[in-house]
């Protein structure tokens, strides 16, 4: 039997070490807690919103499911609905829209409208989930006073709004309350009922918002006298929307990922330490009559207690962290992607479960390497045992691994096109870069030491490179951290200036109006026609194309010197503008030109019959579709039924404020239909920073870890050092001089580090820019550098080693002779 | 079809299963497919109908339950053998009045199935009354549901034609009457059981078929026999009654057979059924005249089902075994049942359907 009665006393005996080294085990915890806090933390991020995004899936949102629209958004009537059905065409309706109530408290309730006979009954595997349970009753459902199906949260904003209405909307069309149903499945303020009572509410008697189209297989095409009102939108799995978001879920697990490294490499060094130090303990355990193996059990089961336990607290923060990121999240997957998450944090048991195992299996993988050594029982009875003498054997195999490894990163670098393999590329360079920081950071100090030749000069820069091989864990940990600071900073502050210079190009204007119908768009060009203040009306339109089963937005505008002086294009033909204005020539944006790998010069098959030639790229960030611009004459010409969109107007901005009172007064337009350039500015630029905010945040995190890992190290250190500067004290050297030698070697290795961190951190975010992004994305961004940040950056590894290096050096300073003379002694 | 074709029952199953499968607190002895269901509110079936034809086709909204059933046993020019059905159900799920558009009651179930001796394709459609999606339209009959059809191709009704398809298949028939319409039971009042559960019910046994069949990228020309039942109740079966075994034959003399046999939980099955001689006069049997045995039991989609059959009716010196087209005639739907084409022999041979449902 390998657990016995004598487990319990070796147990006691093993975990004791942890009390008398309350430094080992704080810098145990620190490194288990962060790395299980960060994993935990980001993966309860993307649970989060990949259940939102089921939950999306399941309310015929997904962008992946087949579905029939009305051309420019107009709701299909019934009687096309009740046709398709006659002609085959296994669809089904929805009728969706937004509700608000009257009463203050003021709630918006988006409802959704379903035909269960024929969503439910479908036989396809395409039929999507409602979200509805399994025993709905459909003749509740169906029958007055009807069915209304929300979370518990509606269903208490649905019973205050029942006060003090007589008609409409909570009351059914018999002026009746419908019964109110709660389904977890259902997001607060989301409502599902049958598509009758949508139409009643929604005010769109006999017209729906959309079809489901249930089995995509279904070929047919559209009878012609459809096909000028509806569209069928067959979804592309590329473009569906987990896939777009599953790259913004990958930045965020990577980081993540980087900061259980960082957390690991803090458990390895409190192992390699405990260890180490226990060896005289195990010695004695094994002489009590305890065998190898079972000192292995126990060993083992100590490790497991002892790092669930930790874990606990690590999943609390992970969870706490998630909750704190989470709003800054649901924005900006909802700005870029349209994906609706939900804000309110849910955890699945599965969750706890996954964050325990990676607790356990980190701290396994962090403590194999001494576990072995432990197996071997190779005799350690020299203090310095493990001191690591990079110069030597152990620098060249070092230096052949980081060999081998770069080598493999420029093979990835020059093979791989997935996402994946992006982030593989940047691994291999950390790791490089780990294997290599020891190296030249020792290669850095021997360069010193053959400057000394004094003996106290000789000594300081020995004594540093022998500290590095007890502090390289901790240095590479900085080192990552640091690089990824500067990378992602780097990155982000690239972007948002790229962003920022793209926004004041492409909003050139300085009001754009919306009208709601024809009939208001001519009277409003009428009106501005008379301003003087108003310099030019540049009106645009759209329509909406399936290209390769790919939903593309074509834009008409009037060519204009605000376009042709300010459009931020990427290439270009020479005379482009010329061409988009008299040869209907057009322009796409990067991200179409990426997926349909389509240059300067190719033609693009946007209708059946005439092909155009593509005269120019431009960059489009933040927008997941394909868009195609071209003149709207052009576009009016082969797409007669595109809709109008809004007016750019050119006005002196002094006269900017009347403008728009004038319009409102004539008008009476609604919020969102006059837009001024700066608010359009100010909410994009908004929903860039939330992109990036948990991106940031992340980050810090890491950067915080790795100062801790630094200081723990230290600490571990000082304990050590006490015998080393025995003998130097004893040699006449005062302990200010040693406090201030001891400050010095420490700030000098953190600069090498920092300086070391900032070319590889130039490399990461050159990968970011230029192979993440494009692969996440779909754009590329120019690659900026930002001295300011490494000097930042710089400093804050300073002062992380300040910070880490006071506790051991008030230790030195207050170590009364006695106590550094017994060191002295020890050391003999 | 008949008759308490169970499709009465799909339909009372559809909404049993769709509807009421979900609130668990349902009573549960409603019969097969909920057809035992109360019927409070709905018209009830009384004695002494008057049921003409063609006005027999119509809908009869104030009715619960009603369905229009089509059977063919059909041949292609090469000798090849199908069976076809063409089932259109209706139920309402509250009495009248009639609510208008979305809100109407009418729920609507279309059935089609195509059996050969190595294939049984099936599929079924769900619709709402009120938007158009199926109905009943008339004085020149049409029914459908989606692209299934059903319409007289002028207003008596004398020629008919039938259509569907679904993925892999599909098919087109034209039906001409060649004999009168058959009123089954007493007039059209068809007892269903001992409680005096009713149903009206009217057949047009005499009907030859002939048309295309396509399966896959195959399309074959078929001639042949069909039948079709017109059936509507507000409770058509006991509380108590399982389910049921149907068959219609068209024997090789011309005359035409309809039996059911209705099963109760507790033995004392309620039987019935009517022969029609070539001329087209009904004799309604009574229960004490119609032996059916079942005899050879197939296993399909899990269950025993009686696929050969022995019937006997001593007043008409009829003793035949049947045999299926195809023992896998299984209708794997919402509400799954066995129906499909057969064979028979002994005193008279000739082809015929077969539908069982509760097994």
């Amino acid at each position: 039997m390998l657990f016995q009665r004598s487990s319990v006393w070796v147990l006691h005996a093993l975990l004791s070490h942890w009390w008398k080294h309350p430094v080992q085990l704080s810098t145990l915890m620190v490194g288990l807690v962060a790395a299980t806090a960060l994993w935990s933390g980001v993966q309860a991020l993307n649970q989060q919103a990949r259940m939102s995004y089921d939950q999306a899936a399941q309310r015929f949102n997904s962008l992946n499911q087949a579905q029939l629209t009305g051309i420019n958004q107009q709701p299909i009537a019934q009687q096309d609905y009740v046709q398709l059905r006659r002609l085959g065409w296994p669809v089904t309706p929805l009728v969706e829209g937004q509700l608000t109530t009257d009463l203050s408290p003021q709630y918006s309730f988006t409802l959704v409208g379903i035909e269960p006979m024929t969503l439910l009954n479908t036989e396809s595997a395409q039929a999507p989930a409602t979200g509805l349970p399994t025993n709905l009753s459909l003749n509740q459902f169906l029958t007055p006073p009807w069915e209304v199906w929300l979370s518990a949260r509606t269903k208490e904003a649905v019973l205050q709004a029942f006060e003090g209405v007589d008609t409409g909307f909570p009351l059914n069309p018999l002026g009746e309350r419908p019964n109110l149903r709660v389904s977890n499945a259902l997001a607060d303020y989301e409502m599902m009922t049958d598509i009758y009572l949508a139409q009643y509410w929604l005010e769109m008697d006999q017209q729906h918002s959309r079809l489901l189209l249930l089995q995509d297989t279904f070929a047919q095409p559209l009878p012609n006298e459809l096909s000028s009102r509806l569209r069928v939108i067959i979804p592309q799995s590329d473009h569906d929307i987990s896939r777009l978001t599953e790259s913004f879920h990958l930045n965020l697990t990577a980081l993540s990922l980087l900061a259980y490294l960082v957390g690991l490499l803090m458990v390895y060094s409190a192992m390699h330490l405990a260890m180490n130090q226990r060896r005289s303990l195990y010695r004695v355990i094994t002489a009590c009559g305890i065998d190898q193996r079972h000192l292995m059990a126990c060993v083992l089961t100590e490790l497991l207690l002892l790092s669930a336990l930790i874990a606990l607290p690590g999943l609390l923060l992970g969870y706490w962290i998630a909750s704190w990121l989470l709003p800054d999240l649901s924005t900006s997957l909802a700005g870029l992607y349209g994906a609706q998450v939900d804000a309110n944090l849910s955890l699945t048991s599965r969750w706890w479960f996954q964050g325990l195992m990676m607790a356990w299996a980190g701290t396994l993988l962090a403590s194999l390497l001494p576990l072995l050594r432990l197996l071997n029982n190779k005799p350690n009875n020299r203090p310095d045992a493990n001191i690591i003498h990079f110069s030597g054997s152990v620098g060249s195999r070092l230096m052949t691994l980081a060999l081998i490894s770069a080598t493999a990163a420029l093979a990835v670098a020059y093979t791989g096109q997935s996402l994946l393999s992006g982030f593989l590329l940047l691994g291999l360079i950390f790791t490089t870069a780990a294997l290599l920081l020891p190296l030249l950071v020792d290669k850095v100090l021997a360069l010193g030491q053959a400057l000394f030749s004094s003996a106290l000069g000789q000594w300081l820069w020995a004594d540093a490179r022998l500290q590095i091989s007890h502090l390289a864990i901790a240095l590479i940990a900085l080192l990552l951290a640091l690089s990824t600071s500067i990378g992602v900073g780097g990155m982000v502050e690239g972007f948002r200036h790229t962003f920022v210079g793209w926004l004041d190009q492409r909003l050139a204007a300085e009001v754009y109006v919306r009208a709601d119908s024809q009939q208001q768009a001519d009277e409003l060009y009428a009106w501005l026609d008379q301003h003087e203040q108003v310099k030019a009306i540049l009106p645009s339109a759209r329509a909406d194309r399936v290209l390769h089963q790919t939903p593309i937005e074509l834009r008409g505008i009037q060519v204009h010197a605000t376009y042709v002086d300010h459009w931020p294009l990427l290439s270009r033909m020479d005379d482009a503008w010329s061409q988009i204005e008299d040869q209907g020539a057009v322009m796409i944006n990067e991200q179409l030109a990426r997926q349909l790998a389509l240059n300067l010069g190719d033609s693009i098959p946007l209708s059946t019959d005439t092909s155009f030639s593509v005269v120019a790229i431009y960059s489009d960030y933040g927008n997941p579709k394909g868009q195609v611009m071209m003149s709207i004459e052009t576009l009016y010409q082969h797409w007669p039924h595109a809709e109008q969109g809004s007016f750019a107007l050119r006005v002196d901005p002094d006269q900017l404020d009347s403008l728009k009172d004038q319009l409102n007064e004539h008008f009476s337009l609604g919020d969102n239909q006059v837009l001024d350039q700066l608010a359009v500015k100010d909410f994009s630029i908004r929903l860039f920073e939330r992109t990036f905010a948990a991106t940031r945040a992340l980050n810090l995190l890491v950067l915080g870890v790795a100062s801790i890992a630094l200081l723990s190290s230290l600490l571990t250190l000082s304990s050590l050092r006490l015998t080393q500067m025995a003998p130097v004290w004893a040699s006449g050297v005062s302990r200010q001089q040693l406090m201030f030698f001891e400050l010095m070697r420490l700030l000098f290795i953190a600069l090498i580090t920092a300086m070391l961190a900032i070319p590889l951190g130039l490399l990461i975010s050159y990968c970011l820019v230029t192979v993440i992004n494009v692969r996440a994305f779909g754009w590329a961004l120019p690659w900026q550098i930002f001295p300011q940040q490494w000097f930042n950056l710089t400093l804050s590894a300073l002062i992380s080693a300040l910070l880490a290096a006071i506790i051991p050096l008030l230790k030195l300073r207050f170590s009364s002779p006695g106590k550094l003379l017994k060191g002295f002694r020890d050391d003999q | 079809m008949i008759s308490n074709r169970f499709i009465a029952s799909l339909f009372l199953l559809l909404l049993i299963k769709m509807i009421s499968a979900c609130s668990q607190e349902q009573p549960t002895s409603q019969g097969f497919a909920g057809l035992g269901a109360e019927a409070e509110g709905f018209a009830q079936v009384m004695p002494n109908p008057t049921i003409t034809y063609p006005d027999a086709l119509n809908m009869h909204p104030d009715y619960r339950i009603e369905w229009w059933y089509v059977t063919a046993n059909l041949e292609s020019d090469s000798g090849k053998r199908f069976g076809v059905q063409w089932t259109l159900f209706r139920q309402a799920n509250s009495p009248a009045p009639q609510r208008e558009g979305w809100a109407n009651q009418q729920l609507w179930l279309g059935h089609v199935g195509i059996t050969h001796a190595d294939q049984h394709l099936f599929a079924e459609r769900y619709a709402r009354g009120g938007i158009g999606q199926a109905g009943i339209m008339m004085p020149q009959f049409h029914a459908w549901i989606d692209d299934w059809s059903l319409k007289a191709l002028d207003e008596e009704a004398q020629f008919l034609a039938v259509s569907a398809a679904d993925e892999g298949f599909h098919y087109q028939l034209s039906l001409s009457k060649t004999g009168p319409y058959i009123l089954q039971g007493d007039q059209g009042f068809s007892v269903k059981s001992d409680q005096g559960q009713a149903s009206y019910y009217m057949s047009l046994p005499f009907l030859d078929a002939e048309g295309s069949i396509t399966l896959g990228d195959e399309t074959f020309s078929v001639t042949g026999q069909a039948w079709i039942d017109r059936e509507w109740s507000s409770q058509p079966l006991a509380e108590d009654q399982q389910g049921w075994d149907w068959f219609s034959l068209h024997l090789d003399n011309g005359d035409k057979l309809m039996l059911f046999r209705l099963r109760h939980a507790h033995e004392n099955h309620y039987f019935s059924g009517t022969y029609i001689s070539a001329n087209g006069n009904a004799y309604p049997l009574r229960p004490e005249q119609i032996q059916m045995r079942p005899l050879t039991e197939h296993k399909v989609a899990g269950r025993q089902v009686p696929v050969e059959w022995h019937l006997t009716l001593d007043d008409h010196q009829l003793d035949v075994t049947t045999r299926p087209l195809n023992p896998n005639s299984w209708m794997a739907t919402g509400i799954a049942y066995w129906e499909g084409p057969i064979t028979f022999s002994g005193t008279h041979s000739g082809r015929g359907y077969l539908e069982m449902t509760g097994y």
